[in-house]
């Protein structure tokens, strides 16, 4: 086997152990019950909790309501997978088999990100079938949204990589997501927000999933801002899957 | 030629200021079962979690199947089976599904996948309950379980990490047959057990470490041939326990005495001089011999002449 095509392999056969744990996750996760609370009631209520009562156009709406479905689904597996696997000795299963432990992380990752995914679609299918909404950059919406629920599915791995107990996980992880909220642009618009907020603002990668919604989903499309939003985005993931990774080697050191 | 399945060479780990496993070196010869014994803490999980990739030594290495740990550990692991002491199956998943996905991580091709599944859970005594949550499963099918997942892409060497411990009889006798049998199919067992006997009847040769050294490592007839200077005189009274058997260790020529149940054991290079100074000791405290036995040297002798504390060897 030459080089290139050794490492080539190789890679693939990271990549297909990824996706297979995240197919495991899947079957086992997916119907637990924080995980339902989480990722479906939690984003809902939140939501409905500052719009109702308020008269505000549904494609204003909706891809904040997107956003943060994405945001709290996608970041929801972490926490109940990582801790209850580090428990009953099952993450030690994955460490003993022949793949890495970003490959893991990775698997993690894409478990939640589909799951973010899936459930963004309810709110966005709302909107186009019930309320009339309609998508002025369909094409551009579907990688955002994946993106962005790869990257708060990551951010939910990131909090559960060291945790021993689901609620070690969620604890700080939901300190730093609830303020979030306010500081993304979901609820109030960048441009209306105290400026002392808004340096802290670029600093939360749902501000640019939020933003990248938007342009999709409202348009008009603004092609700097969107390579920004995506750029930024990218470079959350690789840092959150990066430290991801770290913290589940400490298990192997 | 016999070669060897692994080779570790001044194994050491260290958690902090304890030192877990202090510069082992030893070999496991190709399908053979090779025993790792020692009390609780000795090091045995660290030895088999630094030799399968589950921790990284501090220093030293070893070879896994001719392969580098600590350079190659990719082709180590795919080439080991880990068994280790917590049962760790998907509760949530069938056994077909736990076995699948097990062999989905190793790469296993779907069809040759679903055959070895097929033919592990007959051979476990599984494939009735196959399509069985596994949370519904006893503590001895869940182990059964966990030993399939392990075999599911046919390695040529099996860690065992106290595959017996909880087990009830008859789940233990079936575990002890199989690795009887994969080592007739010659994979290599690397075994760790606290049942001393357990090790005697399977194992090829054992090592005997204690706080993270091997203190011994042969066969284990050589093992207990080793302390044969040691005799071991068994004996019991009519008295059972109130106490007028308790000075047997003034007998002259007498080592260290123990106790099991009722009965006595008195260790001794000697025996001749203490056997009549027993009957003479039984004699003068009005004691009836109800049984009288020179035993063999056991295994489980050389583990606690080996693993004692000093002064814990005079109560043995």
């Amino acid at each position: 086997m030459s080089g290139k095509n050794g490492i080539l392999r190789r890679a693939m056969e990271e990549l297909a152990g990824a996706v297979r744990i995240a197919r495991k996750d899947a079957k086992i996760y997916y119907l637990k019950p924080p995980v339902i609370m989480f990722g479906f009631f939690f984003p809902g209520f939140t939501y409905l909790a500052f719009t109702v009562g308020r008269s505000i156009d549904p494609t204003l709406l909706i891809p904040g309501l997107v956003a943060i479905t994405a945001f709290f689904a996608g970041g929801s597996i972490g926490p109940a997978v990582l801790p209850l696997e580090r428990k009953t000795s099952t993450l030690e299963r994955l460490l003993g088999a022949p793949l890495s432990p970003f490959s893991i992380i990775l698997g993690k990752t894409f478990a939640g990100a589909a799951f973010g995914l899936t459930m963004s679609l309810v709110p966005l299918l709302i909107g186009m079938l019930a309320l009339g909404v309609r998508i002025a950059n369909l094409w551009l919406l579907i990688p955002s949204l994946a993106l962005s629920a790869l990257v708060f599915a990551a951010f939910g791995i990131l909090f559960s990589a060291r945790a021993e107990e689901m609620p070690n996980a969620m604890m700080p992880m939901n300190l730093l997501r609830m303020p979030m909220l306010f500081v993304s642009g979901v609820f109030v618009p960048l441009e209306s927000m105290a400026g002392f907020l808004r340096p802290i603002a670029y600093l939360m990668p749902l501000t640019y999933a939020v933003d990248a919604m938007r342009q999709s989903v409202m348009g008009p499309l603004e092609p700097p801002m969107l390579l920004a939003d995506l750029g930024v985005m990218s470079l959350f993931l690789a840092l959150f899957l990066g430290v991801a990774t770290k913290a589940v080697q400490r298990d192997i050191r | 030629m016999m070669t060897n399945a692994i080779i570790a060479s001044q194994l050491t780990r260290t958690h902090g200021d304890l030192l877990a496993v202090d510069h082992v070196s030893f070999e496991v010869a190709q399908a053979k079962i090779f025993g790792y014994l020692g009390p609780n803490g000795a090091g045995k999980t660290t030895t088999i979690k630094m030799l399968t990739g589950l921790l990284r030594p501090t220093e030293g290495t070893a070879q896994v199947n001719g392969y580098s740990i600590s350079r190659d550990l990719h082709k180590v692991k795919r080439s080991i089976g880990i068994v280790p002491e917590v049962s760790n199956v998907y509760d949530e998943l069938t056994a077909w599904d736990n076995l699948a996905f097990a062999g989905d991580l190793y790469g296993v091709p779907r069809r040759e996948r679903e055959t070895r599944a097929k033919d592990l859970l007959a051979e476990f005594d599984l494939y009735d309950r196959r399509q069985s949550k596994v949370k519904t499963y006893s503590r001895g099918m869940k182990r059964r379980l966990t030993i399939a997942m392990a075999l599911i892409h046919s390695p040529s060497i099996l860690f065992l990490d106290e595959p017996t411990t909880a087990l009830d009889a008859r789940s233990a006798i079936f575990v002890r047959d199989l690795v009887r049998q994969l080592k007739e199919e010659g994979i290599t067992i690397f075994l760790t057990t606290h049942y001393i006997e357990e090790a005697d009847q399977l194992c090829d040769r054992v090592a005997i470490i204690n706080k993270g050294q091997i203190v011994a490592c042969d066969t284990p007839e050589r093992l207990k041939n080793s302390i044969l200077g040691t005799h071991t005189i068994e004996v019991s009274f009519d008295s059972g326990n109130d106490g007028r058997a308790s000075d047997l260790e003034t007998i002259s020529g007498c080592d260290s005495v123990g106790k099991q149940g009722d009965k006595y054991r008195l260790y001794t290079q000697n025996p001749q001089e203490v056997l009549p100074n027993l009957i003479a000791y039984a004699e003068g405290h009005s004691l009836s011999v109800i049984t009288l036995n020179m035993l063999k040297p056991r295994l489980e002798d050389v583990f606690l002449e080996m693993t004692a504390h000093p002064s814990e060897r005079n109560r043995q």
